[in-house]
């Protein structure tokens, strides 16, 4: 029994031929990198979006000399 | 602003180590996979009774096995900011339980399509998938009690809360499932095969393949440390512009 | 001493509040026995009894009454800042936690009681067994800490109808599988001895690691 974790007895009787599955295993591995290829990528641009609107709020607000004043007015336009 | 600018030199040293680190754990993971990849598909010899599809079995046990080291991270770093209360614990217990949740996801994907062409359906109530279902359910309430907090600090303790009651809950689940299915057993998966079964050829592929994916799982976990670490940078100068 | 004493002092309140307004108790009656006419017609495709179906059919309705009476649970805590003068008043969180959980336990048993003659005689089962009693109680004694502790997050949220069942299913699936096995073994009157060996002690196990790790964390729910 070549494989342990999901090794079953009805199909090492059934399959003597070994089937031709590829279109199965190239569809789990195509999804597989296609998320996490996603999921970092997504990350990624997402940080560097926030970065930018991080500066930019921290210019906004370090160069206010009245923080008290009509800064509301500018938060909201961000 | 005080929550930022009282972060002090120190800190920014540490987030340009952990920016170069992150660069880092990115080249090695791409490394890792390129080399991962020509084991798989042309070093691993071709199971004689599975054909082709038994290569899914490289990245589907890795995965599984790395969203349960996610989990883990987030448990344990709840419980560090129950303690502690350091921001940065509840990041990280943020961070590992979305990419444990992306982890387990790919896990019931990639199962389900080794299901297909091996047993012939797609999905079956084997011990294993049945507990995979339930942790990603536990994990994905846990990803949603954040958002259905009120305040932050709510969301930040009442997540830590359940990824703890989540976790501790997973042993259990897997063994009720196990004597569960013992009693009706799924007619094609055969009881728990004999794990010295595997070729050694095949096991050290297997190995390869789980430190590889080590790599990318480091990888998304820092720089999803990363993007809520802006994230909350971004929020508390905005509710200061809006509150002030 | 006094750990015990605030303890029974907060289940005696919401046992008499739900002798009070009888509401709760009466609609979570009926909606138990609107669940197995429904099923009902879910599972019962042939004539006859429902067979071995019947025990997962018993649980799911027990369930699904739990999850109502745990939202009222801490819902009727909202209403006038009533939760806020219970984690006032000078007593430990422990003792509210195992509080709400004892009156919430209180209510559920009961209402199981009278429900299970009733599915008795709809599911045609030999239900007066003093194993079943054992069964049901440790099970309830599972959904009752976990729900209790679900539904103090759920109760402080908008959506609390929704997000407790999301919260408690998952987690609660142990104690349905032993639950529905070991009434499956109960109801048979076959050999009774895996009940002993597995169910019994699975439903144990759970019940003894939430009783220790809810009461320890409560504290953090009322944060903020």
């Amino acid at each position: 029994m070549p494989f342990p974790l999901y090794a079953g007895k009805e199909p090492t009787t059934r399959m003597t031929v070994p089937p031709n599955n590829l279109p199965f295993l190239f569809a789990a591995f195509a999804v597989a990198w296609a998320v996490f290829f996603i999921y970092a990528a997504y990350m990624s641009w997402r940080r560097q979006s926030i970065q930018r609107d991080l500066r930019e709020l921290q210019s906004t607000v370090e160069l206010d000399p009245d923080p008290d004043g009509d800064e509301e007015e500018r938060m909201g336009s961000v | 602003m005080a929550a930022i600018a009282g972060r002090g030199p120190t800190d920014s040293t540490l987030r340009v180590v952990i920016r170069d680190f992150r660069l880092w754990v990115l080249f090695a993971t791409a490394a890792l996979t390129i080399v991962d990849v020509y084991l798989i598909f042309v070093v691993a010899p071709t199971d004689q009774v599975l054909g082709h599809i038994q290569r899914i079995f490289y990245i589907h046990v890795p995965i599984s096995i790395l969203s349960f080291l996610g989990f883990l991270v987030c448990a344990v770093a709840g419980v560090g900011y129950l303690i502690r209360r350091g921001e940065i614990w509840d990041r990280v217990a943020h961070a590992a339980a979305e990419v444990g949740v992306v982890f387990v996801t790919l896990a019931l994907v990639t199962g389900v399509i080794w299901a297909r062409p091996v047993w012939g359906v797609w999905w079956t109530w084997e011990p294993r998938l049945t507990t995979t279902l339930i942790l990603w359910l536990i994990y994905v309430a846990y990803l949603m009690i954040r958002h259905y907090a009120p305040t932050p600090q709510q969301g930040r303790a009442w997540s830590a809360v359940v990824g703890i009651i989540g976790f501790v809950d997973v042993p259990i689940v897997y063994y009720s499932v196990q004597w569960w299915r013992s009693i009706h057993p799924v007619q094609v998966i055969g009881p728990e095969a004999a794990d010295d079964a595997l070729e050694p050829i095949m096991a050290r592929i297997l190995i390869f393949s789980l430190v590889a994916m080590l790599a990318l799982f480091a990888y998304l976990l820092l720089e999803r440390v990363a993007l809520r670490g802006t994230e909350d940078a971004v929020s508390v100068i905005r509710r200061q512009g809006t509150y002030d | 001493m006094r750990l015990l004493s605030a303890t029974f002092a907060i289940a005696w309140k919401d046992v008499r509040l739900e002798f009070r307004s009888r509401d709760t108790i009466v609609s979570a009656l009926i909606f138990g026995l609107i669940v197995v006419v429904v099923f009902n017609f879910g599972l019962n495709r042939a004539p006859g009894s429902l067979g071995p179906a019947a025990p997962g059919l018993l649980w799911v309705a027990y369930a699904f009454v739990g999850v109502l009476a745990m939202n009222r649970a801490f819902a009727r805590e909202l209403e006038q800042g009533a939760l806020d003068g219970l984690l006032a008043a000078p007593v430990s969180r422990d003792a509210v936690f195992l509080g709400k959980m004892l009156g919430t336990l209180a209510f559920m048993v009961l209402i199981e009681a009278i429900l299970l003659p009733v599915f008795a005689v709809m599911l045609d089962l030999p239900a007066l067994s003093p194993v079943l009693g054992l069964i049901i109680l440790l099970a309830t004694i599972g959904f009752a800490t976990v729900g209790t502790f679900f539904a103090a997050i759920a109760a402080q949220t908008r959506s609390r109808e929704i997000l407790l069942p999301v919260l408690f299913f998952p987690v609660i699936v142990p104690v349905i599988i032993a639950a529905v096995e070991a009434t499956a073994l109960a109801l048979q009157g076959g050999p009774m001895l895996p009940i002993w060996t597995r169910w019994l002690p699975l439903l144990v196990v759970f019940d003894a690691v939430f009783l220790v790790i809810c009461p320890w964390i409560f504290g953090f729910v009322f944060e903020g």
